[in-house]
């Protein structure tokens, strides 16, 4: 496990009778595009949950560039350099997209209450920040819009503000709940043609759940699949796409 | 007019606070009348206890003896009587903070509507709780705290001083909450209106902002109570009824929410229909009960804003921090600085107006 940047061994959730995910063995190397797929109800997003700290596992361990992250609040593991995305965007839909941007930023000054009212005490890193930001925006081709609120944003812009708050916040591990949900097939490869650029140029690792396996495999080095809660098989996609058990998890028995 | 401005000012603290919470952070705060009379039965107490005990008077805490002691002491001492006033003001702030910070602490894991419904019955409980409390008097309340500023003979004088004197402290609390909620911290809070979750995943830790501006609100609205006190010079468990909370929320919808100066002009709004009813009660050929009238009007209001400007009198604006200057946007913000010492100046000039309005004999 020397190269594993998330590392997650045997890690277990279940809600009152329901094994939610049982046993889970995972490793997301530095640098990577892993995937993770599976059916409906398989678990991804509860693994994700479990990953940034909304639920406490009830066993296993979670490990994050070598220290362990389990039981670890949201907020925690966020300041430690996990960020997520959400399947539908979860932006404040009454703040610009600019303030979207700026909130992401972990360790600010300003927002301590001590110094809330002391705006010599933070002028100058929030200055940085907004030259950061306009940098992020202008990557993203985002820029023209900052005093837009985010409810006015098209969905396509709600994924890349998404994202655009994930770079903001110096994430380095990328959890993305189907990035591509709901978008056109050609939009979807756009986003995983983002998705392969972002992490050449920023050096990021990204963790992607996707149910468009036809996008999601041109793109992986590495797929995990999960099947009722279980991991069902691991490899790259070319290997899982062979796996007599994903075919059968998918359409079925034949 | 001096009876509107000093109620205006109260009512004034007590909107921006509870701007501060449900307007900026989404906390819907059904409990506010409990911090505003917590905050008026400490200060009340306070100023109370502290002269008896100073003076060694062996006087009952109720009693006309009593009122008419105090009175003379605090005539006679003028230093003593601001001391006892600024005094109790920040421990009104303080002990209000507490008390919004620990009650709320337990109620803020829950969803808004149970945090709402819990310190709503907080509020009851507390009233009914003094009602009962002996050393504040129980239900008959507390009497006879001298005015802040009793060696002055003149009454509107003294009057006119209460109310600049609350004025100011009105000015520094909406200072405070404008450059809070123009700072990074205001948009931390304005993104737990917005999502909790999302939020919570950007790193912010919800529990403490929460906990944080529930103290801060909490004791504004001690230090509206302890002004309250001072105004009327007596405090009683039934001036704290549930429906003083609706009239602040009255006054924050009207205004506008998550805008300070909206809560200020709906207080203005509210306040004023308030007077006019007791206006009202004066003319004898009047067919209606003012105070039932004063109801309606609000009611009528209320609808009436939330049809036609749902978002208030004031709408919000967006967040003025440097960010915007930085990227090249919205160079026309005044920083906040400025706009307070233009505020401050205003208010000054308003000031020098009224003591000239008194000097000439009122009206």
């Amino acid at each position: 496990m020397s190269d594993s940047f998330l590392g997650i061994v045997g890690v277990s959730k279940r809600f009152g009778g329901v094994e939610a995910i049982k046993d889970i063995n995972i490793e997301v190397k530095k640098g990577s595009i892993t995937g993770l797929i599976g059916p409906n109800g398989s678990g991804k997003t509860t693994l994700f949950n479990v990953i940034t700290g909304f639920y406490t596992p009830d066993s296993g361990e979670i490990c994050f560039k070598g220290s362990r992250i389990d039981g670890f609040n949201p907020n925690e593991t966020y300041t430690l350099g996990l960020a997520r995305t959400f399947q539908s965007p979860r932006l404040f839909p009454r703040l610009t997209m600019l303030e979207n941007l700026l909130l992401a930023p972990p360790h600010q000054m300003g927002e301590r209450l001590i110094y809330a009212t002391l705006e010599k005490k933070w002028d100058k890193q929030e200055r940085a920040i907004a030259i950061d930001s306009k940098g992020v925006a202008e990557r993203l081709l985002l820029n023209g819009i900052e005093g837009t609120l985010t409810a006015d944003l098209s969905g396509a812009h709600m994924k890349l503000v998404e994202t655009a708050r994930g770079l903001m916040g110096g994430a380095q591990l990328l959890l993305m709940d189907e990035p591509a949900a709901g978008v056109l097939y050609s939009t979807a490869r756009e986003i995983f043609d983002y998705i392969s650029l972002l992490r050449k140029e920023y050096g990021l690792t990204f963790f992607v759940i996707e149910h468009r396996l036809d996008v999601l495999l041109d793109y992986v080095d590495y797929v995990y699949v999960l099947h009722l809660g279980k991991l069902l098989s691991e490899g790259t996609p070319e290997e899982v796409m062979k796996d007599k058990n994903v075919i059968e998890a998918y359409v079925g028995q034949s | 007019m001096l009876s509107w401005s000093s109620l205006f000012t109260i009512y004034s603290i007590l909107a921006i606070s509870l701007n501060l919470e449900i307007g900026f952070t989404g906390i819907s705060n059904f409990g506010k009348v409990a911090f505003y009379g917590i905050g008026a039965f400490i200060a009340a107490s306070f100023g109370i206890w502290s002269f008896l005990l100073v003076f060694r008077l062996a006087y009952p805490l109720y009693g006309l003896n009593t009122i008419i002691a105090l009175g003379k002491i605090a005539a006679a001492n003028p230093l003593l009587n601001v001391t006892v006033f600024f005094v109790s003001i920040s421990l009104s702030f303080i002990v209000a903070g507490i008390f919004g910070y620990l009650i709320t602490y337990p109620t803020l894991r829950v969803g808004p509507a149970f945090l709402g419904i819990t310190v709503l019955s907080f509020g009851e409980l507390m009233r009914i709780f003094l009602r009962h409390f002996k050393p504040t008097g129980a239900a008959s309340g507390l009497m006879g705290l001298p005015h802040p500023f009793a060696w002055i003979n003149d009454s509107t004088m003294k009057s006119a001083l209460f109310v600049i004197s609350a004025l100011a402290i009105m000015v520094i609390i909406y200072s405070f909450s404008q450059r809070l909620v123009n700072s990074p911290y205001g948009r931390a809070m304005k993104s737990i209106r917005e999502d909790e979750i999302a939020a919570l995943c950007l790193g912010k830790n919800v529990l403490r902002y929460k906990a944080q501006v529930l103290f801060i609100a909490s004791g504004f609205s001690g230090v509206a109570g302890a002004l309250l006190v001072f105004y009327t010079g007596f405090v009683s468990p039934d001036l704290f009824v549930t429906s003083v909370t609706f009239d602040i929320w009255a006054m924050v919808i009207v205004g506008g929410m998550a805008n300070n100066r909206g809560a200020i002009l709906g207080t203005a709004v509210i306040t004023f229909i308030d007077r006019l009813a007791a206006i009202l009660n004066f003319i004898p050929w009047f067919p209606l009960d003012p105070n039932i009238l004063r109801w309606m009007i609000t009611g009528i209001l209320i609808i009436v804003v939330l049809m036609f400007r749902p978002s208030g009198l004031l709408p919000e604006r967006t967040l003025k921090t440097p960010a915007w200057e930085t990227i090249g946007l919205g160079s026309k913000a005044i920083s906040t600085m400025e706009r307070g010492r233009a505020l401050v100046s205003f208010l000054f000039k308003l000031m020098i107006k009224i003591v000239d309005w008194f000097k000439a004999g009122g009206r």
